[in-house]
């Protein structure tokens, strides 16, 4: 008698849940079965499933399966797919469904699945087969379970029905979310867009499409978010074609679709044609106030949608283009070159491909595929089509400006003559000589408060050049730092025990130093830190204590006592931290500036900031003893490079004046108070709608 | 001239832990530091009287005194009038601080002004030596004034200016220098215009620009060429 292998029950949770872990992707595996199935639609409903014992079940409108179908294939786990699959009957697709692991995990959620079906070639028929998991718990090998295909009359039209039952655990909403969104995406559904953009598409079949559908309020809430589509919102769209060759076309287009720009591949590229489009969006209020969607609204709906999706013969492979996969690296390629780089959270874009000819692998568990050639060729095509946009975008921006400044010469040329003939016709020949002398003083003092500026923007181009540079080497100079930790360990090992008492001490001074080197490297990196930048809600209180406590080691060293008493109220503004530190910085850097001024001694150096809420403004109050403004008029405090102190840029209260009016609030100084010095009070708006 | 050690050294520095480290540093080379409490404010004299009671042989004070509010005046002050009164003082001044160029106006009654990377304690005694000398009124080559042409090869800022740029052929005739206008006699001041030669004080002998300092400079003269025609 021959001998066979056989498998322990086991195998099926090894295969199963234990290969396919995201429940999301086994239930997708069922719709892509649908979709193999030339089904149109597919609804996924889900019962009860916040807790255990709901069910699932999944129907489809396909050419459901005959009895034999299901034994020699529905049956069937693993069955690879690397033979070559032949096109579906109705519709022409190429089948997307794989080895069956995916759809094992999803079937065996529960304790119980049933499968009715009814197909297309044997009209009046419906087929059914129940399998019962716990029928394995007492089983040898997994062979010893039988299950039988009953048959019966049905007037119902052709489907397929699948209903899980008897859940083993509850799906978490974060699951059914996620479920949502696979689904949503499973099947392209950016190709509305195409219309919009006029592109003409890839060759058209009969397909009427496919659609899974999850019966859900997650759901529902999610289409209607993505079925709002803001692609013409997009400031441009990347799109790259490749063609049999492997020759690939990169252009730019504008929000109509119209071609900006276009330029042949450098190279060809080894792998199957495809297209890849990205649209990127300009997040910014400039761009979004001549519009109908609201910036928060596009925001939203690229949070989720965003990323690069790929599209395999029409259906979505995931991880690509999931929360958190930069599979193109867009979030990197933004970080080394800032300039015109669209990041994850301002593009959504979709690379459809054809796998008809087998150039890409997917991985077992369903998540992405493997890393060949076809692949990385397809990655590589796309990043130089991003690289290519980029370096266009920049070429294309920097000859917007040069042609700005022509313009506007041209422009004031144009003025001038125009001026004249004006002079000549309606100034009396006496009088003109007054007139253009007049004329001439004013130029002159205009061109004076342009030089000005002209300074001023040099001045902040120049500590903007000192700001980025010290936060560079703040990063650089971890290193020796860290280096002075580990010498002098191993140096206090090398100290002879009768000399360790007199080393400790100097140790200890080499450490103090480097402490206080420490917090003074770390303040340009901790103000420059990104998310200080973004816009929101700031709380004022925590802003102040923040910097007291960052800047303690220099209040320290310059033996200033700073106390604050703030507020226990209210104290949120619609604003940046970064505004916030800008201010509060300036005004205590003023303060340290002022007790150091010459011929002015206070042994007892304070500093007092205060906050308050009186209804209508958030109030921060900085207060010192250091003397009070002196020497200067208390108007011309604000202007740019207005300083008493040599080394002084006179630029931080101007910082502090213009932070202040970027936030909607006012400054006001008072040159001496009580308590001996200079008091500035910032007022700003709060963030209302919080309040109550 | 008798050798004579500075072992009595007298540290002025706002800076406690700086303080305290180069008085460690002396005590390894075997000088005995001491120090001024303070805070002295506005109170130059009192810190002056302070140094002169404890009779160090040697001052080694820090231009900035007021950032941790030892004082609110300048160690430059200090040490000047310390040399004044024949007490040997040298200042120290920040890395690459500017303050070095500022100091010019009063760099000729400063012996020694060294930036903290290039001091060394392994040098105290040189340094004590040219300011020694100096009070002696033998001072070290590089400290000994001559009178000399300058010539002003401009003046930026007009009559608003802060400072002329000087070229002093006899100590280099292919470099201008800074010079405060405050080294230059008020008397002449007004005929000083670019292209004219002063005569006044350089410290020829001084190896970098840094040690350069003006001193009388209250003479116009004809451009030399002019002289010869």
């Amino acid at each position: 008698m021959l001998e066979r292998l056989r498998f322990s029950p086991d195998i099926l949770s090894r295969l199963g849940e234990e290969l396919v872990p995201e429940i999301d992707q086994g239930i997708v595996e069922l719709a892509k079965n649908a979709y193999d199935a030339d089904a149109t639609e597919c609804r996924i409903s889900l019962n009860e499933v916040h807790a255990a014992g709901g069910s699932i079940r999944i129907v489809d409108n396909g050419t459901g399966l005959t009895a034999d179908n299901i034994r020699q294939g529905w049956l069937v786990i693993g069955r690879s797919s690397k033979q070559r699959k032949a096109l579906t009957p109705i519709y022409g697709r190429l089948p997307v469904g794989d080895k069956g692991l995916g759809r094992l995990a999803a079937l065996r959620l529960g304790q119980r699945v049933t499968l009715t079906t009814r197909p297309r070639s044997e009209p009046g028929i419906e087929h059914r087969v129940t399998i019962d998991w716990d029928a394995y718990t007492d089983a040898e090998v997994v062979e010893d379970v039988g299950f039988e295909v009953t048959t019966s009359p049905s007037g119902a039209p052709s489907g397929t029905e699948i209903e899980i039952s008897g859940i083993n655990a509850a799906l978490g909403r974060g699951t059914v979310n996620r479920l949502a969104r696979s689904l949503l995406l499973l099947s392209d559904p950016f190709a509305a867009a195409e219309e919009l953009a006029q592109v003409t598409a890839l060759p058209t079949t009969i397909d009427p499409g496919f659609k899974a559908i999850l019966v859900t309020e997650e759901f529902s809430d999610l289409q209607a978010k993505v079925d709002q589509s803001y692609f013409g919102d997009a400031e441009y769209r990347v799109h790259a074609e490749l063609d049999e060759n492997g020759g690939g076309v990169f252009s730019i287009l504008d929000w109509k679709g119209d071609t900006l720009h276009r330029a042949r591949s450098e190279s060809p590229y080894d792998t199957g044609p495809f297209t890849f489009d990205l649209w990127v969006f300009i997040l910014d209020g400039r761009n979004f106030s001549t519009r109908n969607s609201t910036m928060s609204e596009v925001r939203e709906w690229l949070n989720q949608v965003g990323g690069v999706h790929i599209y395999e013969d029409g259906i979505r492979v995931p991880p690509y283009g999931g929360p958190g996969n930069d599979w193109l690296e867009l979030n990197l390629r933004r970080a080394r070159s800032p300039e015109m780089r669209p990041s994850t959270n301002t593009s959504v874009g979709r690379v459809r491909l054809s796998n008809a000819d087998r150039g890409y692998t997917q991985k077992t568990d369903r998540v992405g595929y493997i890393e060949n050639q076809a692949f990385l060729e397809m990655r590589r095509c796309c990043g130089d089509a991003l690289d290519w946009a980029a370096r266009v975008l920049i070429r294309e921006r920097d000859r917007v400006r040069q042609t700005e400044k022509a313009a506007a010469k041209k422009q004031s040329e144009r003025v001038t003559q125009r001026l004249e003939r004006v002079l000549d016709k309606s100034v009396q020949i006496t009088d003109r000589k007054k007139v253009d002398d007049a004329i001439a003083l004013f130029v002159k003092e205009s061109e004076r408060e342009t030089r000005s500026l002209r300074d001023e923007l040099q001045l902040y181009r120049s500590l903007a050049t000192a700001g980025m540079t010290s936060a560079v080497f703040a990063h650089e100079i971890g290193r020796p730092l860290d280096m002075i930790d580990k010498g002098i360990e191993a140096l206090q090992r090398l100290i002879p025990e009768d000399q360790r008492e007199n080393a400790d001490r100097r140790i200890k001074t080499i450490s103090a130093a480097k402490v206080r080197l420490n917090s003074f490297v770390s303040i340009p990196l901790t103000l420059l830190a990104k998310r200080k930048r973004r816009s929101g809600r700031t709380n004022v209180n925590s802003c102040i204590l923040g910097l007291v406590d960052l800047l303690k080691p220099i209040t320290d060293f310059f033996k200033v006592t700073v106390t604050t008493s703030l507020t226990e109220h209210y104290s949120d503004i619609n604003g940046s931290e970064a505004l916030i530190d800008g201010i509060c910085l300036n005004l205590l850097m003023n303060s340290l500036n002022a007790f150091q001024r010459e011929n002015f001694a206070q042994t007892d150096r304070q500093i007092r900031i205060s906050t308050e809420y009186d209804g209508s403004n958030v109030a921060m109050t900085v207060a010192d003893n250091a003397g009070g403004i002196d020497g200067l008029d208390i108007d011309d405090i604000w202007l740019p490079g207005v300083t008493t102190s040599p080394e002084g840029t006179g630029f931080g209260l101007t910082i502090v004046r213009d932070s202040v009016t970027d936030l909607g609030g006012s400054v006001e100084a008072i040159p001496v108070t009580e308590f001996g010095g200079a008091e500035f009070i910032v007022r700003l708006p709060p963030m209302r709608s919080l309040i109550d | 001239m008798a050798t004579a050690l500075a072992t009595r050294v007298l540290v002025v520095d706002d800076d406690d832990q700086g303080r305290d480290d180069l008085m460690d540093e002396l005590r390894d080379y075997d000088i005995e530091p001491f120090t001024v409490a303070g805070p002295y404010g506005q109170e130059i004299e009192r810190m002056v009287a302070d140094i002169e009671q404890q009779a160090p042989s040697f001052v080694i004070c820090d231009h900035r005194l007021q950032p941790a509010g030892l004082a609110s005046f300048f160690g430059a002050d200090v040490v000047r009038r310390l040399v004044e009164r024949n007490i040997p003082a040298m200042l120290l001044t920040m890395y690459q601080s500017t303050d070095r160029l500022d100091l010019r106006a009063s760099r000729y009654a400063l012996p020694v002004v060294m930036g903290r990377d290039e001091f060394r304690i392994a040098r105290v005694q040189e340094y004590f030596d040219i300011c020694r000398r100096e009070i002696l009124a033998t001072p070290v080559d590089t400290r000994r004034p001559h009178r000399v042409l300058i010539r002003v090869d401009d003046v930026p800022g007009g009559t608003a200016a802060e400072r002329i740029d000087a070229v002093i052929p006899s100590w280099s005739p292919d470099h201008a220098v800074p010079v405060p206008i405050s080294c230059i006699d008020p008397a002449i001041l007004g005929d000083v215009r670019k292209g004219v030669y002063l005569l006044g004080e350089v410290n020829i002998g001084a190896e970098s620009e840094d040690e350069l300092y003006f001193k009388n400079l209250n003479e116009i003269v004809p451009a030399p060429e002019e002289e010869e025609a």
